[in-house]
């Protein structure tokens, strides 16, 4: 037997269950780095100035990214299975011939979508108050505000 | 061929109960078999164990020739199980808990839409198709079940109290559905605490009490070993002493009302020759108790008393 119709049901079942309860799973995410972005990267970094030619927001959006990549895919796993376990409807899948590995398999890739939307979201986010940055200073600062962000943003998007 | 055969099935908890104490059951395929027990008798553990959900202790089971630990993906493949208790997931639509049950059993997505089409429409379903679970009733709840049960097309379905909790209208529907299902070729496997359902329903009939099979025979062979009938006999007139016959046990419920227990070698012929004789009018019989209840109760109580039904 093929497991390939299994894995990608629970696949699509997983990404379907996020995106529906997308209040739930991609807003979080955003409205926090985007304070993140706001008080630390904007009102605090950019006091900091640069270091090696790097802005605090060069530092930290990266990392914010993967952070947020990390901790929803691991979240989204976790909490899946937990409800999945809670409300009983794991038995649906107990019950069928799936094998432990290919059940494991369709939540982690589940994990992995969501991670991957999350960062993107977050991705944007950033992109947004980057520029946001970026025309304040221009207006406010003058032409004295060169962005390394702009530089780094475009490396990696 | 047996669509279930289970041999020396034994099952002691954690705890150190001991819900199985070695049963031995077939139930040959095309089958409408009735597992019946008390609460707490080791059905549903029994049932747990068949469908993978329990482990065993020890003893195999196999469900078309197919041996549940050795052959497991086969031996699930050919096993529909509607459980007690709602399981499926709430948030989902109708559709989407036939289809995901599908996808797990690996049939394709075409195949799938045509089974869960048909199913929703046989169980009236169809226009519910689109709403989400928790906005169901709970006959529609418990249909919704049967029919994912039914998605993989099982060769061998086991209904775990399906018409628990639902009205008689919905009931009597199911047992259509049911009948229908078993006389397609599934072999069909219900639990009940409706002995009523149980009667009318199956060919044959196990019962479980304390972890061991106390009875396991066909319904008629069952049901031909019950020597007392007992009706309930609403009279014309007011009566104030119960009336006396020989060999029938008469208590008077209230002045118009008999609880006769007639042993099958008088009939009833003579109780109403008799009753007529003492010039008493019958205004209506009816059956006290459901045949096979009364059945259960002594196999029950005989077993807990350790004495003979």
């Amino acid at each position: 037997m093929s497991y390939w119709i299994p894995f990608k049901t629970i696949l699509v079942k997983e990404i379907y269950r996020f995106v529906r309860i997308w209040p739930q799973t991609l807003l979080p995410p955003a409205i926090t780095t985007a304070l993140y972005f706001l008080i630390f990267g904007k009102l605090i970094g950019s006091r900091i100035g640069t270091i090696n030619g790097a802005s605090y927001m060069d530092y930290i959006v990266p990392g914010v990214i993967l952070m947020s990549v990390i901790s929803h895919s691991y979240a989204n796993v976790v909490s899946s299975f937990y409800s999945t376990k809670f409300q009983r409807h794991i038995e649906e899948l107990l019950v069928a011939p799936v094998p432990n590995w290919v059940i494991l398999s369709g939540y982690v890739f589940g994990g992995i979508m969501r991670g991957l939307l999350v960062g993107l979201v977050v991705a944007v986010i950033a992109m947004i108050v980057f520029r946001d940055y970026h025309s304040i200073a221009k207006h406010c600062l003058g032409n004295c505000a060169h962005d390394r962000n702009v530089v780094f943003i475009s490396r990696f998007y | 061929m047996n669509a279930l055969s289970i041999r020396n099935l034994r099952k002691t908890y954690a705890n150190g109960f001991e819900a199985l104490k070695g049963i031995n059951l077939d139930v040959e395929a095309g089958d409408f078999f009735a597992l019946l027990g008390p609460n707490g008798a080791g059905k549903s553990t029994a049932i747990s164990i068949i469908s993978s959900l329990t482990n065993q202790t020890s003893g195999t089971v196999s469900i078309f020739g197919h041996d549940l630990k050795k052959q497991r993906n086969q031996a699930k493949t050919c096993l529909g199980l509607v459980p007690q208790e709602v399981n499926f997931n709430q948030f989902d639509t109708v559709m989407a808990i036939l289809l995901n049950q599908a996808g797990y059993y690996g049939t394709p997505k075409k195949l799938a839409l045509e089974r869960a089409e048909y199913y929703l429409k046989h169980m009236d379903l169809w226009d519910k198709r689109h709403t989400v679970s928790r906005r169901l009733s709970g006959g529609m709840k418990r249909r919704v079940m049967i029919a994912r049960a039914m998605i993989h097309a099982p060769k061998l379905l086991i209904l775990d109290e399906p018409t628990a909790g639902v009205d008689i209208e919905i009931r009597r529907s199911m047992w259509k559905m049911m009948q229908e299902v078993n006389q397609q070729g599934t072999t069909i496997i219900l639990t009940t605490h409706y002995l009523e359902e149980a009667e009318s329903l199956c060919r044959n009939i196990a019962i479980i009490d304390q972890g061991l099979i106390v009875e396991h025979s066909s319904m008629a062979d069952l049901l031909a070993r019950l020597h007392i009938d007992h009706f309930v006999l609403d009279l014309q007139h007011p009566l104030t002493v119960a009336p006396t016959i020989a060999g029938c046990h008469i208590d008077l419920t209230d002045s118009k009302t008999l609880s006769v227990s007639v042993p099958k070698e008088i009939g009833l012929n003579h109780l109403f020759s008799e009753l007529t004789q003492q010039n008493i009018q019958v205004a209506s019989l009816k059956n006290r108790t459901n045949r096979l209840e009364q059945l259960f109760m002594d196999l029950v109580e005989a077993k807990t008393t350790g004495g003979q039904p």
